[in-house]
């Protein structure tokens, strides 16, 4: 089973991380966010080329953000989590620009969507939400229901018009 | 095409520089504008201007229970939703830790392969709209509409079907609808050889397209562009094959290349993949087992799922499209991303391949790369 080789073969360069199979094709690794650069260096020169995405998850109860790097390997055909933790009251991380190129877009997204800043990123500014004035929208604590009302009014079926 | 604007930013004489604004046009640049800045009339630096139809799915999505998210999620991708739908479906599956009836793939199968057969017929009104020859776009478009036809006699629906869901798909196929799917097919394959006539094999398309905004396949790789595009750079690269899913790995079928990582060789994968789709819908039907069609699920309208995550994936018409859904144990997903081809293909990649085209060009860039704008904004 490539997978187990695969997690066996991590563990054994990484004593630090946290490796497991969670089915067939899909392995996880959990890092702390110092150890990440040099794991994902590794990963991408054992063939782990194409980064899916990176996906962002807020975790207000826990303090913490949660940043998911897709990897797909085209040679082993497993699809790789790496997993790590950035603290939610210091939103900062570094840039993976100069090992997957297109981790630029996935970054600019979770800079606008997060608001996480990565040091080196070339050109984080908004790219969907053009003249945005508030939290971050995919934030936990951003009440979408409560925006709507305060940026554009609640309907009035009376008087017909939208009350601010 | 449009230009909306034009701006002069420098130079005296004979070159000087412009900055337009194409788009945004719904049809030809679709949902999202370009901003090039030419020198005469090549194109020195583009970038693209996306926002115009953000619909805040992935906020959405957390308010939403596991069912109700199906009928939401599927509109990412305006003319392809069955694989979105699809894909979510996948994600859920796995965290709940079902496995489909073998009634149920086979289905999936033959519903996905109509869905990427109609969103490239879509496509190909749109390709022929971008060099000038509408004829064969007005013939896709209606041959397309035979495939819309028995979507709704199966589903109910003509675009958004909502069929794939959670556990399985909704309805068994109709009485009689298999035969009437064998015939479209036959009629599908004939029809194809006289596209090739009239626009496959068109000097107008070759010349116009032959050598326009190459990428090499070590590059589309380092960038994430999956799908025909990639394949048309010459590796036979393929989710249907690689993560397999539904019931393609018990059906036998190829994966047409490229061989130049051209606009053509993009157009011609993208018109061998419908050839290949009519032969996977022949075998799909010809080994439908029957069976159930959906896998019991813990209750029809809502339900827990335990905490975890899971990414599935799909091969849509486009590229990879993916799913990435967290639970934290209640009835709601805690956080849904949406991985589409169309973030990399419409944003990073085109922005490389426009540079050094010229104003003329753009549209045949633009379409034969495929983007879909909605899945850009989300």
């Amino acid at each position: 089973m490539i997978e187990k080789e695969l997690v066996r073969k991590i563990v054994e360069v990484f004593p630090y991380v946290e490796a497991k199979v969670k089915r067939v094709r899909r392995v996880e690794v959990k890092v702390s966010r110092e150890k990440l650069p040099e794991v994902a260096k590794y990963l991408r020169s054992i063939g782990f080329k194409h980064l899916s995405a990176i996906s962002c998850v807020d975790w207000p109860q826990h303090g913490i953000f949660e940043l998911v790097y897709h990897l797909w390997s085209y040679e082993n055909r497993v699809h790789l989590m790496l997993k790590t933790t950035i603290p939610r009251n210091k939103p900062k991380y570094v840039t993976m620009i100069n090992i997957w190129p297109n981790a630029f877009v996935y970054e600019r997204d979770i800079w606008e969507f997060f608001g996480i800043e990565f040091e080196g990123h070339p050109d984080l500014r908004h790219f969907i939400l053009d003249d945005w004035d508030d939290i971050p929208p995919l934030r936990k604590d951003f009440n979408h229901l409560e925006y709507v009302k305060r940026k554009y009014g609640v309907y009035d079926p009376e008087k017909e018009y939208y009350l601010r | 095409m449009s230009i909306q604007e034009m701006r002069r930013i420098s130079g005296e004489g004979g070159r000087e520089t412009f900055e337009l604004i194409i788009g945004p046009v719904h049809m030809e640049t679709e949902n999202f504008s370009i901003i090039v800045t030419v020198e005469g009339d090549t194109v020195v630096e583009a970038k693209v201007n996306a926002g115009f139809l953000h619909r805040a799915f992935e906020k959405l999505a957390e308010n939403r229970t596991y069912i109700q998210n199906v009928p939401l999620l599927l509109r990412v991708c305006v003319p392809d939703p069955d694989h979105a739908e699809t894909a979510y479906s996948m994600a859920v599956e796995q965290l709940l830790d079902i496995e489909i009836p073998d009634r149920a793939k086979y289905i999936r199968t033959i519903v996905l392969e109509m869905a990427r057969i109609s969103a490239h017929l879509f496509w190909t009104f749109g390709m022929s709209a971008a060099v000038g020859l509408y004829t064969v776009g007005q013939w896709s478009v209606a041959d397309r509409e035979r495939f819309i036809e028995l979507f709704e006699e199966l589903t109910g629906a003509r675009i958004y079907h909502i069929y794939n869901f959670p556990g399985g798909v909704r309805y068994d196929l109709p009485m009689g609808w298999t035969d009437k799917l064998m015939k479209v097919v036959n009629y599908m394959e004939k029809r194809l050889k006289e596209y090739d006539k009239v626009f496959f094999e068109n000097d107008i398309l070759i010349t116009r397209s032959r050598g326009l905004a190459k990428i090499s396949t070590e590059e589309a790789i380092s960038l994430g562009v999956t799908g025909p595009n990639l394949r048309a750079t010459g590796v036979p690269y393929d989710f249907r094959k690689l993560d397999p899913y539904a019931a393609y790995p018990y059906i036998d079928f190829e994966i047409p290349t490229g061989k130049y990582g051209d606009a053509y060789d993009r157009i011609m994968v993208r018109r061998r993949e419908i050839e290949i789709s009519l032969n996977i819908i022949k075998q799909a039907i010809k080994e439908l087992p029957s069976g159930p069609i959906m896998a019991p699920i813990p209750h029809p309208l809502y339900y827990n799922v335990p905490p975890g995550d899971a990414y599935a994936r799909v091969e849509s018409s486009k590229g990879e499209f993916g799913f990435y859904v967290v639970s934290d144990g209640s009835d709601r997903p805690w956080r849904v991303h949406i991985r589409g081809p169309s973030f990399i293909h419409g944003v990073q990649l085109l922005e490389k391949l426009l540079k050094n085209v010229r104003i003329a060009d753009i549209p045949v860039v633009l379409k034969s790369l495929d983007n879909c704008p909605p899945d850009i904004d989300r």
